[in-house]
């Protein structure tokens, strides 16, 4: 047996403990959609007065929520690393021909192909319901979303391997979307946020996640245009995944209080 | 078929092993034996390569665990002491992901399964799920996905804790049939008769460290007295005082060639203390007598250890 299909049968492992209880994920997808229609009219005006009169605030209200929900997914995938060590399953696995980076790859593949279906769910729906018109390349906004995808990864592999209860990763999860949302422009446009935000909005990956979707949303521009927002977020996804090699110990113990276990 | 050279662990200034050292044949079963703490699970653990030690050699079939940790899994079946399982997932579904993990594919997987689980009884819960499962039948599964992989070695940590008469007799059953086959089976557990039934080699563990290696017939032959243990309510009366072994306030322990005829006397020299008397117990040479012997202390019959004071 591959590497690789090894790594896919924790992948499918996960997916059938997920399907088992898909609630908390499902959630992830119906909460955007339900605040989405109390934002969109104040983002249509403040888009409006920022030099562009043609948006109606889906450019905004859709990514942006997209982007803040989808931050929770830390816990979810915190959860399915955090419950396997309670499960006493951790150590079962590490007993049998499996590498290390073959556990990684396939701990990690569920909650990308999550991230990836609730982006691609928001922005359908979303964009249906809220009449959200894509003025750029589709291309270049599904790199932009990919490369927020792995970035996402990234920092859930880092988060799993500093953390040593789940109460930390819920607390990074928590705090992350809320902080990131808020300084990155997804909350309020990136035009409208303070000035002091001008100084720490490049540490969010929102705030280059947003950048990316504003030039295909809103200036209608194509792939070149996003290069930067997605060669930063590749970069800092790079440095989390580094962050995460460095301190992921395997033998090491992990635990707390997990939800409904 | 395992090598151990002086292995030593320690949790901060806890020592859990202490330079212990053995070694194991193909086929051959040791009985780990040793209280709560005594360092049995941390063996395993390192020999199963789940915790590094901090000094000493393991290797099993001629592979270092830390140098060539993935020949070594190969090698190995594994069943920690803590049922591991996916409570929300089904029986098959659980020996199935083991399984595939373990290197089975396709037609050997489903044929593996179906031997493994024909061999605990677990074929007619197939499709209940884990947490749907008895305390026995879930032990049984956590030791049908050790076996799985068909390995030389199997590391089996109180493999029936817990667990009913019937999974105990299923897997005691078991462990011999495949040891009987070639397999080379370490059996860490708390329970001294189920060494003695599997006529196991045995190595008693105490504070890290081996204190006595042998088959159960030289360990036994070490401590060929039996003993009588009298329980008392209230102090042990002064006229036991000087054949005591052992003891604690209310307790005692009397070494016996003859028990028999030892017992009578005592009761006639204890007078009215006699009717003090809350149980009597006499105790054969066995591998009971050889632990007591060994370590001043003895395992009650549930397993649990009673240290004298």
């Amino acid at each position: 047996m591959t590497g690789l299909r090894r790594s896919l049968t924790i992948a499918r492992n996960d997916f059938a403990l997920f399907m088992q209880e898909p609630i908390a994920v499902i959630v992830l997808v119906v909460m955007p959609l339900l605040v989405m229609p109390f934002g969109k009219p104040i983002y249509e005006s403040a888009l409006q007065q920022d030099s562009y009169p043609l948006a109606n605030g889906a450019e905004q209200v859709v990514p942006g929520m997209a982007l803040m929900f989808v931050f929770f997914m830390v816990t979810f995938a915190g959860l399915a690393f955090f419950r396997e060590h309670i499960w006493f399953t951790w150590d079962r696995i590490r007993c049998l021909p499996v590498k290390p980076w073959e556990i990684m790859f396939g701990k990690s593949a569920l909650p990308f192909v999550l991230i990836c279906v609730q982006q691609l769910l928001l922005f359908t729906i979303g964009g249906f319901i809220f009449d959200l018109h894509i003025r750029g390349s589709l291309g270049a906004l599904m790199v932009v979303d990919l490369s927020f995808a792995l970035w996402l990864v990234a920092f859930i592999l880092a988060t799993v391997a500093w953390c040593t209860t789940f109460q930390q990763v819920l607390a990074v999860s928590n705090l992350g979307a809320i902080v990131f949302a808020s300084v990155g422009g997804a909350i309020t446009p990136i035009s409208s946020l303070p000035s002091w935000a001008d100084a720490v909005s490049p540490a969010s990956p929102s705030y280059w996640a947003m950048r990316g979707f504003n030039s295909v949303l809103l200036d209608g521009q194509a792939l070149h245009a996003v290069l930067l927002p997605v060669g930063v977020l590749l970069g800092s996804g790079l440095v989390f995944l580094i962050l995460a090699a460095v301190r992921f110990r395997f033998d090491e113990p992990k635990g707390g209080v997990l939800p409904g276990l | 078929m395992l090598e151990v050279e002086d292995v030593a662990k320690s949790y901060g200034d806890v020592v859990a092993l202490d330079g212990i050292s053995l070694s194991l044949r193909a086929g051959e079963i040791l009985g780990l034996l040793g209280p709560n703490g005594a360092g049995k699970s941390t063996l395993v653990s390192v020999i199963a390569g789940l915790l590094q030690s901090d000094r000493g050699r393991v290797r099993v079939g001629g592979h270092d665990v830390a140098l060539e940790p993935m020949a070594v899994r190969r090698m190995l079946g594994v069943a920690p002491q803590e049922v591991g399982l996916y409570a929300q997932l089904s029986v098959l579904r659980n020996l199935r992901f083991f399984g595939k993990l373990a290197g089975l594919s396709g037609g050997d997987l489903d044929e593996r399964v179906e031997e493994v689980a024909s061999s605990l009884e677990l074929t007619r819960l197939y499709d209940r799920r884990a947490n749907e499962l008895s305390g026995g039948e879930k032990r049984r599964l956590h030791t049908a996905v050790a076996l799985l992989p068909g390995a030389p070695l199997l590391l089996l940590d109180e493999p029936t804790a817990g667990a009913d008469v019937h999974t105990r007799t299923k897997l005691l059953d078991l462990v011999g049939r495949l040891a009987s086959e070639g397999t080379t089976i370490c059996y860490a557990t708390h329970y001294l008769h189920e060494v003695e039934t599997l006529n196991a080699s045995v190595a008693v563990v105490e504070r890290g460290r081996i204190i006595a290696r042998g088959s159960v017939a030289e360990l036994t032959a070490r401590a060929d007295e039996a003993f009588i243990e009298i329980a008392m309510d209230g102090p042990v009366p002064a006229v036991l005082a000087s054949a005591i072994t052992g003891s604690n306030d209310s307790t005692v322990r009397i070494p016996a060639t003859n028990p028999g005829e030892t017992l009578s006397g005592l009761l006639g020299s204890m007078g009215d203390a006699a009717s003090r008397i809350r149980s009597v117990e006499i105790v054969q040479p066995s591998l009971e007598t050889a632990y007591l012997a060994l370590t001043g202390r003895r395992f009650d019959s549930g397993g649990e250890e009673e240290e004298d004071r």
